[in-house]
């Protein structure tokens, strides 16, 4: 790996000490401030579990940034994520309520209008409804643990010393529980930024198992975090000790209540889960840590009646509730104003250009998706330059509806791809299967223009490579299926494009 | 130091902490006893044999005492509640430090209560015993069940103000009898002497209500 990626991928190293640092004290705060736990074993359980989360559990949330939009080149990775540090530093500095997730969101958007790319507002409206959903989950778990446990305390009768010694033990299994979702949730906030343009190739260790680029960029960000988690002591004890009134049990509560409102966010097995029970799709993406905690706190105050809501403090949440705002467009500025700097003082490539061709190949495409293309033959052959132009060339040429643009923009966008006998050689076919991997040697020396080509060759050669009907239970098959087709077309790349 | 595992230690604690309290109990009940004792028969061999039992259930309980303080702070045990356990444990052994001091004064002095005062003197007695032994649940139910500590402060308040009435209307007909000034002055000590221990468990029990109340929240 050369020197010059490891130098971009700094900042998002920095912006994962910087999480690590301040999220490791949502964590083990009030069990390290109240001393209940040592602040070593806390650091410790903590740094293992936020890896192990990042590594194995990270998988679903970072894409969820990823569909907002995908930063392709790295230096343009490397000044998102600093953008979005700087952000949280500089309001951090001034009191202002900030959430990395928050941050992170802008900053994308900031490079999405820089480059000319497309903001999945679909994406983006889920994502900031997820922003209100997180405190008030954490509020609802955090109601319902807590009334539970001070019932099944009450009946177990608990000897106070021996309640101290359970909790201790029981804050530190949730400790490590919400470490595991921290880094499986917010390590797409880390490292999110560069899954599009990740500098690794898979990775075989010692023939037991196969770390993907992913999940390499992943550890990296994960030890970043954990770095950071040595560093969180000052955090830990203000939390703990100030912030936070609560018992011991108390504060075992907000932890799992935010350990499940983060592990909710992250889990690809729970969220299929969810949609086979019927229930609808949520999104996989980074949540605020510390939003989760005060909406926990707010949901014990809650429990205890009048008293409870008395002491609830109202200008923390209008604070949280500016933050959605004021978070992302500071993040957005700040990375757009970096972008160009980056840019055009230090000349580096902040973005690959996507070009967009209305070809004959496309336009039959689409009267194939049963798409009118009679107003699109003023544009056919044209090659333009990003998403926000194609958009608006087809907004000023034919009045397609938002779902068939969007169909139009897709199936328009070059994607040069070619698969060459060197290419095959180091294929992984034990991913893809005999089958599958076979279908993808017929191709052997045949080049596409377009994804959409690809895939259509590939299904036209087996059934293998068709997505089955969608329904909950062909969700997953779906899913791993895109996530193949996804690394055929990275690994057939063609950069002549 | 990791710490996370004081299984060992806790059940040592909550052993002696146990031990501690039934050993408060059983010199409030000596001390009842010997009080009963004393005003049926007078100061004989068994009041002395009665003082040395409470001064090994005094030595005991200063050992257990001494070892839960040890034992609480260096495996840093409910570092949020541990001040009120030392705290409430230090008014405990005050009111054992009062039995102790009862039975040996009372062993010294001899004091002369006369026939028709015994039975006001056995009712405070009766009363004050309760009032400890009321405490004593009550700080046992600060460790297991919170949110029952309130009905036993409750009966702690009843048999001090108990007490305090039966200690006045018998001060009185003492004071009003012709017995010499010095009895009068000595019996009314005594009278004191007992309901003190009433009115220190009642004062604890005002500590246990708040402390439990720290506890649920």
């Amino acid at each position: 790996m050369d020197l010059i990626v490891l130098v971009f991928l700094s900042s998002g190293l920095f912006l994962g000490w910087s999480l690590g640092s301040n999220d490791a004290a949502n964590i083990f705060g009030t069990a390290v401030g109240s001393r209940m736990v040592t602040f070593t074993t806390a650091a410790v359980i903590c740094a293992v579990f936020v890896v192990l989360g990042a590594v194995f559990g990270g998988a679903g949330a970072a894409h969820g940034l990823g569909k907002l939009g995908a930063v392709n080149a790295i230096a343009g990775s490397f000044m998102v994520a600093l953008s979005a540090a700087v952000t949280v530093y500089g309001m951090t500095k001034l009191g202002l309520p900030v959430s990395t997730t928050q941050a992170v969101v802008g900053a994308i958007i900031g490079w999405n209008l820089f480059g000319g790319f497309l903001t999945d507002m679909e994406t983006l409206s889920k994502i900031v409804a997820t922003w209100v959903v997180c405190p008030v989950l954490g509020a609802v778990f955090a109601a319902i643990l807590y009334k539970s446990a001070v019932a099944g305390l009450g009946w177990a009768r608990i000897h106070m010393v021996r309640l101290d010694a359970l909790t201790r033990i029981a804050l530190v299994l949730a400790g490590a529980f919400g470490a595991y979702s921290l880094g499986a949730n917010n390590i797409g906030n880390v490292m999110g930024v560069f899954v599009s343009s990740s500098p690794f190739d898979d990775l075989d260790v010692g023939g037991l198992f196969t770390l993907t680029s992913i999940q390499q960029l992943f550890l990296l960000g994960g030890l970043a975090i954990a770095v950071g988690v040595f560093y969180s002591k000052p955090v830990m004890m203000t939390v703990g000790n100030s912030i936070m009134p609560v018992s011991p049990v108390g504060a075992w509560v907000v932890v799992m209540s935010q350990s499940m409102v983060l592990f909710i966010f992250s889990s690809n097995e729970l969220q299929s889960f969810v949609v086979g029970l019927g229930l609808p799709a949520y999104p996989l993406i980074p949540v605020s840590s510390s939003q989760a905690v005060i909406g926990a706190v707010i949901g014990i105050g809650l429990t205890q009646g009048f008293a409870g809501v008395r002491q609830i403090k109202w200008r923390v949440l209008a604070n949280i509730g500016s933050g959605w705002v004021s978070t992302p467009l500071i993040a957005a500025a700040i990375s757009f104003f970096f972008l160009f700097f980056l840019q055009n003082v230090f000349q580096q490539q902040v973005f690959k250009e996507v070009h967009y061709r209305l070809s004959d190949a496309v336009v039959e495409h689409l009267v194939g998706e049963g798409i009118v293309t009679d107003d699109l033959q003023s544009l056919a052959g044209q090659d333009i330059v990003s998403a926000a132009a194609f958009r608006s060339a087809l907004r000023e040429h034919a009045g397609l509806s938002k779902s068939d643009e969007l169909v139009a923009i897709d199936s328009a966008e070059i994607y040069l791809a070619a698969v060459t006998p060197e290419n095959l050689t180091s294929l992984d076919r034990d991913y893809l299967g005999p089958e599958r991997s076979k279908a993808v040697e017929a191709l052997a020396g045949r080049s596409f223009d377009y994804r959409w080509q690809f895939r259509e060759a590939l299904t036209t050669l087996s059934a293998t490579w068709k997505a089955k009907e969608e329904s909950p239970l062909t969700r997953d098959y779906n899913q791993k299926l895109g996530e193949m087709y996804e690394y055929l077309l990275r690994h057939f790349y063609r950069e002549d494009q | 130091m990791v710490n996370i595992l004081p299984f060992k230690k806790t059940a040592r604690l909550v052993s002696e902490i146990d031990e501690f309290i039934d050993k408060v109990s059983e010199a409030q009940m000596v001390l009842e006893r010997s009080l009963y004792h004393y005003f049926e028969h007078g100061p004989d061999e068994e009041l002395d044999q009665k003082v040395e039992q409470i001064m090994g259930i005094e030595t005991r309980a200063d050992e257990l005492r001494r070892s839960v303080t040890t034992i609480m702070y260096t495996e840093m045990l409910m570092p949020d509640t541990r001040g009120d356990v030392l705290s409430l444990l230090g008014e405990v052994d005050t009111t054992l430090d009062e039995c102790v001091h009862l039975l040996i004064s009372l062993s010294m002095e001899r004091p002369g209560v006369t026939g028709e005062y015994v039975d006001g003197f056995r009712t405070i007695i009766s009363d004050a015993g309760k009032a400890v032994q009321a405490m004593l649940q009550g700080v046992r139910a600060y460790f297991k069940e919170p949110h029952t500590v309130r009905d036993h402060v409750h009966k702690i308040s009843f048999h001090d103000q108990e007490a305090t009435l039966v200690a006045l209307r018998t001060g009185r007909a003492i004071f009003d009898s012709d017995m010499p000034l010095v009895d009068k002055r000595e019996s009314r000590d005594w009278l004191v002497g007992i309901r003190n221990l009433a009115s220190h468990a009642s004062d604890v029990g005002d500590q246990l209500a708040i402390f439990a109340v720290k506890r649920s929240i």
